[in-house]
């Protein structure tokens, strides 16, 4: 049996489907229920968006020690771990950066208008400046951070955990959180679950398939989704914290295959800010990406470039089915 | 501005008055730091009073409430002291560069006169919370040994964490309250009693003086004779009749701190502003209107927590809502859970759809 449900959360859409054997409908209601509770409540946590959210309070009062939750610390110590593997291209401090940009308001239908708190007079600093401690963290003041696919890789990878606590139930799944996706082990008929790599609203770049009584996390960052126009200058939501401005970039969207759905997130975004056609290979080396696709405008054309090391035969490009 | 309604209305001798706020649910909390001020207006029945300053005594960790303290000895405070429980306080600001950073002042001595002990209670609850490692000394100037203000709590606190210690000294009188013993002196507060009770070179402590005027400047002035640098003592005009505040205001420029006095000038134009402002009827351009809902709160944050308390009514406890009893059997996966505006109350649904064996499993990215 497979059993699937879609709801806005996150600022997108998030679908959970699981193929189970379980027949027990009160078991798969109850999974669901606890999997939606999960979601929600980080929504509430860990939105900038929400006035009451924790990380709201957590800016508010930047430049005072506070005390903090142990989810919220060990997003904290994510952000940390990213920006030194990253060498400071991930910086969860570009908060004022993406506000001044135009990143200033909800995209979600219907709570555009939303008030929030905004940080846009803050500055962006280095990462050095976040201080974590057992159960209380600091950041300077006049700064302002902002967790963004970071925080919904981590999520996703939180659920699927959470899933795999059912293994003797559940023969797969996949949890997919507006761009991340973590998938596990096969559908009901014992096909592979397939994950579409989305060329433009038409068409498909490839998919990917998954694996008997394994994990695998695909994210992808696009400059086409979360952008607008703001005093004539077009902007979109990934910031290069080199420049303080929106990624000058000419790749549309970068695809990371992994294990880890916070590591394909973050590394996902870092290549469309760092990359071009000739150093993709490279990069993907330097920061030990095993597979990776990009899209983007290569010689007056829209292009792909492929660089997959282990998923192999597993990948279909440009094929929809 | 911030709306509060009072919580509880008391006295903690017979002319000081503490007021403790509550936050109303929908309200974001006031963010302060420790020492900070606020200003106040309140309704008294008839028509909206004056707004006045007074010094946050609650601690900025405490984000469900805010408590103000102040001496009973005029027309306002006489008005603040009548409010009644659930009566509605507008709070602005906070203001004020009078502030405690507890990652910095790892040695300090606090010096308090009289009702100028209230920024100190804010920044003694706030370093006890948060379990510093600070060094932290109050030198709580009182007439007498009767009705000393947070005198319990400061005793209670100092017994927690022993580094936050209290002396009270007692101007006029002999000491005979029993649980002022080893805590307590007779006399006015200088250098010399300060180096006889804090351990160390006083050259490495900052100083924080609040009281008023004429108690500040002795002090400030013996402090300085002794070898205290002007940038060690920070002092804070505890007083409606001067605004003047001198030292170091922290992570500020110098030239942005004499601006200071000019933005809580405008700061009390744009309030009185806002107060004429609420005395209009409002249009109905600031009206939530049945079209769009979402002008005044945030309602994205208002769905999230029907939606959390539909699955779980009472917290820690999963149960299967009513709604959610009958399976419901799809050959597609349900793509209509886009909120919509016009509609934003609609009880939610937590069933997941079954998919038949035919139906598409596969689901495409969304960046």
């Amino acid at each position: 049996m497979v059993y699937s449900d879609t709801k806005v959360a996150l600022g997108s859409n998030c679908v959970i489907t699981v193929s189970t054997i379980e027949t027990d409908v009160k078991f798969i209601n109850k999974l669901f229920q606890q999997l939606w509770l999960k979601i929600f409540q980080f929504e509430q946590n860990f939105s900038r968006f929400l006035p009451d959210s924790q990380l709201t309070k957590f800016n508010a009062m930047a430049g005072i020690k506070q005390p903090i939750s142990p989810e919220f610390r060990e997003l904290l110590l994510a952000c940390r771990k990213y920006a030194v593997m990253t060498r400071g291209i991930f910086n969860p401090f570009i908060l004022p950066v993406l506000e001044n940009v135009g990143y200033d308001h909800s995209f979600l239908p219907g709570f555009e208008k939303d008030r929030y708190e905004k940080h846009s007079r803050a500055q962006l600093i280095d990462l050095k400046s976040l201080e974590i401690f057992d159960h209380e963290a600091f950041i300077p003041k006049n700064s302002a951070i902002d967790l963004g696919g970071l925080g919904k890789g981590f999520l996703a990878d939180k659920l699927a955990n959470f899933l795999l606590g059912y293994k003797d139930k559940i023969m797969g799944f996949w949890i997919s959180l507006g761009g991340d996706i973590h998938t596990y082990g096969l559908e009901e008929s014992y096909k592979p679950w397939k994950i579409y790599i989305e060329k433009d609203l038409n068409d498909n770049l490839a998919y990917i398939e998954s694996i008997k009584d394994q994990s695998l996390s695909i994210a992808t960052s696009g400059v086409n989704y979360r952008r607008g126009i703001k005093e004539n200058k077009n902007w979109h939501h990934i910031i290069d914290p080199r420049t303080g401005l929106s990624a000058k970039t000419d790749l549309l969207s970068a695809t990371v295959v992994g294990h880890s759905t916070i590591y394909c997130d973050v590394l996902a975004s870092c290549l469309i800010i760092e990359v071009n056609k000739k150093n993709f290979k490279r990069k993907c080396q330097e920061y030990k990406i095993t597979d990776a696709l990009i899209q983007g405008h290569f010689n007056n054309t829209i292009q792909e470039e492929y660089y997959f090391k282990t998923i192999g035969r597993r990948i279909k490009i440009n094929k929809n089915d | 501005m911030h709306s509060y309604i009072v919580k509880e209305n008391t006295k903690l001798n017979e002319n000081t008055l503490l007021l403790t706020l509550k936050r109303e649910n929908s309200e974001r909390p006031l963010s302060f730091q420790p020492g900070q001020y606020a200003a106040i207006s309140f309704y008294n029945g008839k028509k909206h009073s004056p707004t006045r300053c007074f010094s946050i005594v609650s601690s900025p960790t405490d984000q469900d409430s805010l408590q103000f303290s102040t001496r009973i000895n005029g027309r306002y405070t006489k008005a603040l002291s009548r409010l009644q429980t659930d009566d509605l306080v507008n709070v602005y600001g906070p203001f004020g560069g009078f502030v405690f950073d507890l990652t910095q002042d790892k040695k300090t001595v606090f010096i308090a006169g009289g009702i100028g002990i209230t920024p100190f209670i804010s920044m003694m609850r706030y370093a006890n919370t948060l379990k510093g490692d600070n060094s932290v000394n109050l030198f709580y100037s009182v007439a007498t040994d009767q009705g000393i203000p947070f005198k319990d709590e400061l005793i209670d606190i100092g017994k927690e964490h022993p580094n936050l210690k209290t002396l009270f000294v007692v101007s006029h009188g002999e000491i005979s309250d029993q649980s002022l013993n080893g805590r307590s002196t007779t006399g006015f507060i200088d250098y010399d009693l300060i180096s006889k009770n804090v351990e160390g070179n006083l050259s490495d402590y900052k100083f924080y003086i609040c009281g008023p005027p004429p108690f500040m400047a002795i002090i400030k002035n013996n402090l300085k004779k002794a070898g205290i640098l002007d940038n060690q003592i920070l002092t804070e005009a505890f007083t409606q009749a001067t605004t003047k505040q001198s030292g170091i205001l922290r992570s500020w420029p110098a030239n942005v701190y004499a601006l200071g006095a000019i933005g809580v000038i405008l700061g009390s134009l744009i309030v009185t502003a806002s107060d004429l402002l609420r005395a209009l009827p409002p249009t109905s351009s600031t009206l939530p209107t049945k079209n769009n809902p979402y002008l005044i709160t945030n309602a994205r944050q208002e769905q999230l927590t029907q939606l959390i308390n539909t699955i779980s009514p009472s917290p820690g406890v999963i149960t299967l809502p009513s709604t959610t009893a009958t399976q419901t059997y799809s050959t597609a996966p349900s793509t209509s859970t886009a909120p919509s505006s016009s509609s934003p109350s609609t009880p939610p649904t937590f069933a997941p759809i079954y998919l038949a064996p035919t139906a598409t499993t596969s689901p495409s990215k969304i960046p």
